[in-house]
């Protein structure tokens, strides 16, 4: 058995090749920036041309016979940006570093496509994630343990039991865009966040065996990719958990999503997945879990990354550096996932299913409503168990709308607590945690 | 030309090999007076994406920049420099921008 972890049916080029083959100018737009002459060959102009030198690193001396649509073979393997092309229908905010987030209703399956889930990068991919190829990837368990640990993803299969988990992921920032006045970051709308199917072994079953000295508080963890500066010495992010959280069952270190090797961008070959916490918290392309005798202190953990003030302020306040504490569980949310926004339904008086997702931090889900009247009057939905802790829930109910005209449908999730999705933002500097209600506009003809 | 200007721009093509006026991006810049300062300060690790999706005050673009020193390994910026950078962000990402 051999435990490389190649994943040559799965190169970025496959994805690239079915967005080209569906439609080659619309790609071409999408990844150069490229527009095509008129007569459809030489096609290069300024910017495109440009880009695509840079890209490739040296001139294209016949550019002007290149037909649009056509990928350049020498890139298929090797540019980050190439991997958004097996994404379906994300918005990019960024593509260096990559980040890219999901429309809500392309959200609608139970457990998310591995081509509709969002991407948060800090850094640059590791070369072992641009290949897709890491045969001798270890990771290293050590600190405040008795026994350390240097594992291959092989030795970990074999060692500990494998499970495989629908785990919710949200980013920190996700619904950062609507803050005002504007939080510095990612202008996340509403998609930073999924739930795939994650396979691996229990973070708590690895630190068991490496044995937690008393003197833990925290761990560490360390990831091979590249700060944006490419300073050797600068790590793109290092964040971690109080070592109680990190004994929690439900935090897998996963080499599979979905039932395949783990994709470059979402942090091949191995990773944590820490539901319900920021997505910071599940680090990519990981190598070492350093176990600590204090909170620890890795890039973007300290100053005001992923804290929020320990009291309510008024939006815009300046709020002293000393006065922000860390983001643990994240807040209660939900989204409506079908119909989309600005739909037009069926007739009046006619049942139209609205459904979605909610989920809870470290909690779960204790009833969702929806409203069709600006929040006057609430719908109970039909509410499913999670399969298991950590993944979202399904919520669904079926609306006749009395008459026709232009309504809103609002969301409103509760979780086990009896805690409800705000109304409003509470304003943070850093525009985290914005759990306030999905609203979609919805018209309903005659 | 500026000691940083000089810095940043190497490190911008050396790293992409595009010039601002190729770079698709630069297009996301409104003209303006540092606008090509802010291009290739910013872009030398970044998408300049991110900076255009920004609505911030002054003074919290002024801790961005510092935050881009401490923690991004961006070159330090004097005075001199900074001013005309912070007057473009404000007037073209500030907070009353619309989106």
């Amino acid at each position: 058995m051999s435990d490389q972890t190649e994943a040559k049916d799965r190169k970025p080029s496959e994805g690239l090749r079915t967005l080209y083959k569906r439609d080659p100018i619309a790609a071409d737009q999408q990844i150069f920036g490229r527009r095509a002459h008129e007569d459809r060959r030489g096609f290069l102009k300024g910017a495109g041309l440009a880009t695509m030198t840079a890209v490739l690193g040296m001139a294209v001396p016949f550019h002007r016979n290149f037909p649009a649509g056509l990928i350049p073979a020498a890139l298929a393997e090797e540019t980050e940006a190439f991997f958004l092309a097996t994404k379906d229908g994300l918005t990019i905010l960024n593509d260096r570093p990559v980040n890219a987030e999901t429309p809500a209703h392309l959200l609608d399956d139970d457990v998310t496509p591995t081509a509709r889930h969002f991407v948060r990068n800090n850094g640059l991919l590791p070369d072992e994630a641009l290949r897709m190829s890491a045969p001798n990837w270890t990771l290293t368990i050590d600190g405040e343990v008795d026994t350390p640990l240097t594992l291959t993803i092989a030795e970990l299969k074999e060692r500990f039991e494998v499970v495989t988990l629908n785990l919710c992921i949200e980013c920190g920032g996700n619904g950062r865009a609507a803050f005002n006045p504007g939080a510095s970051g990612n202008q996340w709308t509403l998609g930073a966040v999924a739930n795939s199917a994650w396979t691996g072994v229990r973070l708590a079953d690895v630190l068991k065996a490496a044995g937690v000295k008393d003197t833990a508080v925290y761990t560490a963890h360390y990831s091979a990719d590249h700060h944006l500066s490419r300073n050797p010495e600068k790590q793109a992010i290092s964040r971690g958990v109080p070592i109680a959280k990190a004994m929690d069952p439900g935090i897998l270190i996963a080499f599979e999503m979905n039932g395949e090797p783990i994709p470059a961008l979402h942090g091949f070959p191995l990773r944590l997945v820490t539901p319900g916490w920021p997505g910071s918290t599940s680090q990519k392309w990981l190598e070492r879990i350093e176990i600590r005798d204090q909170v620890h202190d890795g890039a973007k953990m300290t100053g005001k990354s992923y804290r929020v003030p320990a009291y309510p302020v008024a939006p815009g306040t300046d709020v002293p550096k000393e006065d922000f504490v860390i983001i643990e569980a994240m807040p209660v949310k939900s989204l409506i996932t079908h119909p989309a926004t600005g739909t037009t339904a069926g007739a009046t008086n006619q049942d139209v299913e609205i459904r979605g997702h909610a989920w809870a931090g470290d909690r779960t889900i204790s009833t969702v409503h929806v409203s069709i009247d600006f929040g006057a009057t609430w719908i109970e939905t039909t509410l499913s168990d999670a399969p298991n802790p950590g993944s979202w829930q399904r919520w669904q109910t079926r609306v006749k709308f009395p008459q026709e005209g232009y309504y809103e449908v609002w969301a409103r999730a509760t979780d086990s607590k009896g805690v409800a999705q705000p109304f409003a933002i509470d304003w943070n500097p850093k525009g985290y945690l914005n759990n306030s209600l999905h609203r979609i506009a919805l018209t309903v003809s005659a | 030309m500026r000691p940083f200007l000089i810095a940043g721009i190497a490190s911008i093509v050396l790293s992409t090999g595009v010039l601002a006026e190729d770079d698709p991006d630069f297009a996301l810049l409104p003209d303006g007076t540092a606008q090509e300062d802010v291009f290739y300060m910013c872009s030398a690790c970044h998408s300049v994406k991110l900076v255009a999706q920004q609505r911030l005050s002054r003074k919290r673009w002024d801790e961005t920049l510092d935050w881009m020193v401490e923690e991004g390994g961006m070159a330090e910026l004097d005075a001199e420099e900074r001013e005309p950078i912070l007057d473009y962000l404000e007037t073209h990402f500030g907070e009353e921008t619309p989106r």
